[in-house]
């Protein structure tokens, strides 16, 4: 009975608390959200800070005007997230809004994780259109609410290098005099690199499953023969993973690598004026496929009713052309979803290198859909991308792996 | 510690979910019930064995009707899990009485079993509530020029709490080899594993501050001002601590010995490193002795396997008495004694004649100093029955008073005087 009544006490008081201001029409109450992490690197403050300043941004400036709302935020790694999210949904403890990548909403809707978005018109005519044709599931039915969009870019030490190589070739011939280039083998930070060479529409067929051509093949094999030939430069630096290559240009161990505009706070904060931002180089067979990370809120399914209330504003908000604006400005590390932002806001290097980047991942969006990350398949081709680069497989006998590897399972 | 506090109280509005309260309303009724039925329908069996099987087949039912409304059963799986790992716990050290000595199964329960469930528990809710490397990352604040975080003052204090409750075992056994390996057969195995643990203790413990971060001049510092305190605040303490690891690396002082304190004999029961447990003969007590008294006094102390004591009475016989004859008979009296050794024979001596008569002394071996009363009792006891028997008197300090005759008084005659 003790116990009974050790039980009560604790939870009838928060209960009823959490009950009050039912009546009221003033916004109140805590929503729970959560924020996926790319990569698999250790958790840090820095990356902890990069990941939420967005996210922080908007629900400050959402609190002004709501003071009785909280906003408690969660990171989970973006190859764990569907995991977390399922494990805390069995427990009735799952969030009521989600910061993650645009495919893994679209799986955790599909999976009734989180629930599907039926927009007004006018908050669509609002929307980005490729970032709505990236997140519809059904005519009418979005997986979540794009909010942000965070392309790929180059950066680089302006105390070593004046200005960033604006092709492949320039890129390799710069690094044989001296500039340090950090590549790494992930694909998502390496993806980039497959439109100059050639090699993107037999990774993208690759992927869905369909017969390659001749013309494709020798593409994949020449991109992975740059890759394998770029080792060989004493001045090119292959790195595990997109964190490393940060902590290169950080550190200065590095001069030029390919980065995400989320990055860039980062960067500036310990380069200051010597980073140096612009498009990925192009090459002799297409410009660069860079990939665009599509930063979307999707809605949990077990919230209370006043945890919806708070979701929705605040997504509403999230939305809205001042806060996108303010956003963007204000970080300069990222792009908005809402057309209706102004041109003015958009004006600077910084943000015209993003936009630039934005129309060149047009191709890149159909491996983002086709590979999402955490896919086994991913991590296959991390593998053997990395076998190539440090000389464990020839770049012939990688591409028939690599299209093996790719392969969808039926 | 602030933003730890608002992390953790920002898991409380979880509780506005009905399928959070449902959930924990299941677990309370299943506990509260299973308690109450268990009680109040008394059976044959055991009450922890009730109680399981109510948190099992209670739980069990409540969980299946959660999943068959869809509703989320998680966290009551979790409750219920660590509640029935309790019973089942407590049953199975219950169990163990029989074999399991008494002094160990509380630690067992207290510093093993029951924390780590807890541990267990508050890892798996932490997981479920928040995001673990996240909460990780929370400052504490500037601890010895180090930035402590949460992450660090978790793994600080689970590796205290390892090396404090594993490290028994194997420095036992390292102090075996060690022993075995040097011949050191004079020093206790138990001494130099409490060596070795305590070293593994303080080389884990600053290992692990290392790796938090923490500045190691400002450990020293710490160090040498805590030698300054224990020098002046709680030197009794050092001095009982240093003691008590001396007396077991020594060997000289271990748990069946029989030391003599205050004329009292005593067995030592637990040599612990403040105080040493004794247990007293005469009145049944127990008594916690600092080490110190052992360190700085002589003892007498009577080790395991050689516990013989020497011991003697003294009786008077009349003088008159051929000498020869009644040293032959205590030797004898002692020897039909029970509780007096043979193999080494009883011998009677003529100390001198004193006032009441001739003195002898009869010195015998008993198994044990703890018999010491009781045999020297029946010795005594057989010596004045046997001579009383012969007629041979036992003679004693007699008190005579003498006193001088009276002279009758003539009647009439004048007491007074002027």
């Amino acid at each position: 009975m003790r116990a009974a009544r050790a039980f009560l006490l604790l939870t009838l008081p928060l209960t009823l608390l959490s009950a009050c201001g039912f009546g009221s029409q003033e916004l109140s109450g805590t929503a729970y959200l959560a924020i996926s992490v790319e990569g698999d690197q250790p958790l840090t403050k820095a990356i902890l800070q990069e990941e939420v300043l967005q996210a922080q941004m908007i629900v400050a400036a959402f609190r002004k005007l709501h003071p009785h709302v909280a906003i408690e935020t969660n990171l989970f790694r973006e190859g764990d997230f569907i995991a977390e999210v399922r494990r805390r949904h069995a427990a009735g403890l799952g969030p009521d809004l989600m910061l993650l990548q645009g495919s893994t909403a679209r799986t955790l809707v599909e999976a009734d994780l989180a629930r599907g978005l039926n927009l007004p018109e006018v908050t669509r005519h609002q929307l980005d259109p490729d970032s709505l044709a990236r997140l519809e599931i059904r005519p009418g039915t979005l997986a979540g609410l794009p909010i942000l969009r965070r392309p790929q870019l180059a950066c680089y030490n302006r105390s070593q290098v004046s200005a960033s190589p604006a092709t492949t070739v320039a890129l390799i011939d710069q690094a044989r005099q001296g500039l340090r280039v950090g590549l790494a083998v992930e694909s998502r930070s390496l993806f980039w690199s497959t439109g100059p060479l050639g090699a993107d529409r037999a990774l993208i067929a690759a992927a869905a499953g369909r017969p390659l051509g001749a013309r494709e093949r020798q593409g994949l094999q020449r991109w992975l023969e740059w890759l394998s030939a770029a080792n060989f430069n004493q001045q090119v630096f292959i790195e595990p993973d997109q964190e490393a290559l940060v902590q290169g240009l950080l550190e200065r161990r590095l001069d030029w690598i390919p980065c995400n505009s989320g990055n860039l706070s980062r960067l500036r904060e310990a380069l200051g004026p010597a980073l140096g931002v612009s498009a990925l180089p192009s090459g002799p067979y297409g410009p660069p496929t860079p990939i665009t990370r599509l930063r979307v809120l999707a809605f949990g399914t077990g919230s209370t009713a006043r945890q919806r209330r708070v979701a929705d504003a605040l997504a509403v908000f999230a939305l809205n052309p001042w806060i996108q604006s303010t956003l963007t400005t204000d970080n300069q590390d990222m792009l908005p979803t809402n057309r209706f932002v102004p041109p003015s806001a958009l004006h600077t290097p910084v943000l015209k290198a993003m936009q630039r980047s934005v129309e060149q991942a047009d191709a890149s969006d159909a491996i983002s859909r086709l590979l999402p990350a955490g896919d086994p398949r991913d991590r296959a081709l991390n593998s053997l991308v990395t076998a190539v680069a440090f000389g464990e497989l020839t770049a012939k006998d990688a591409t028939e792996a690599v299209i093996r590897a790719l392969a969808p399972t039926p | 510690m602030n933003d730890l506090l608002g992390q953790i109280l920002g898991w409380l509005p979880f509780l506005s979910r009905y399928q959070v309260l449902l959930q924990l309303a299941l677990v309370a009724l299943v506990v509260v019930g299973g308690r109450f039925v268990t009680r109040r329908f008394a059976g044959a069996a055991p009450i922890w064995w009730r109680e399981l099987g109510g948190t099992v087949v209670g739980g069990g039912l409540g969980c299946g009707l959660l999943a068959i409304a869809r509703q989320p059963v998680a966290l009551a799986v979790l409750l219920l899990s660590f509640v029935a790992s309790l019973q089942l716990s407590e049953l199975v050290l219950r169990r163990s009485e029989g074999w399991l000595p008494a002094d160990q199964i509380q630690p067992l329960r207290y510093l093993l079993i029951r924390p780590f469930l807890f541990g267990g528990l508050l890892w798996s809710l932490i997981d479920l509530l928040d995001t673990r490397a996240e909460l990780a990352l929370i400052p504490l604040g500037q601890w010895m020029g180090a930035n402590v975080n949460v992450g660090d003052l978790t793994r600080l204090v689970v590796v205290l709490y390892l090396l404090m409750v594993s490290s028994g075992p194997p420095s036992l056994g390292v102090a075996w080899l060690l022993k075995r390996v040097f011949a050191l057969d004079r020093v206790s195995v138990r001494a130099m594993g409490l060596m070795v643990r305590y070293a593994v203790i303080t080389l884990g413990t600053v290992a692990v501050m290392e790796t938090v971060g923490f500045n190691s001049t400002a450990m020293l510092a710490i160090a040498g001002g805590l030698s300054v305190g224990l020098g002046f605040g709680v030197k009794e303490v050092f001095g009982n601590f240093v003691s008590g690891l001396w007396l077991l690396f020594e060997g000289s002082l271990r748990p069946g010995d029989i030391v003599s304190l205050d004329g009292d004999f005593c067995e030592v029961r637990r040599l612990g490193l403040r105080a040493t447990r004794l247990w007293r003969d005469r009145d049944n007590a127990e008594l916690v002795i600092p080490n110190q008294t052992f360190f700085n006094s002589s003892t007498v102390e009577f080790g395991v396997g050689r516990t013989r004591f020497h011991t003697q009475i003294a009786l008077s016989v009349d003088a008159s008495q051929p000498v020869g004859t009644i040293l032959g008979l205590l030797e004898e009296i002692a020897t039909a004694v029970p509780g007096v050794e043979t193999h080494r024979p009883p011998k009677a001596y003529l100390q001198g004649v004193g006032d009441c008569g001739a003195d002898y002394v009869l010195k015998f071996w008993i198994a044990s100093p703890f018999q010491n009363r009781s045999v020297c009792s029946a010795v005594v006891r057989a010596a004045v029955e046997r001579f009383q028997a012969l007629g041979i008197e036992l003679p004693y300090p007699h008190l005579v008073i003498e006193r001088p005759p009276v002279q009758p008084i003539a009647p009439g005659a004048d007491q007074t005087s002027d």
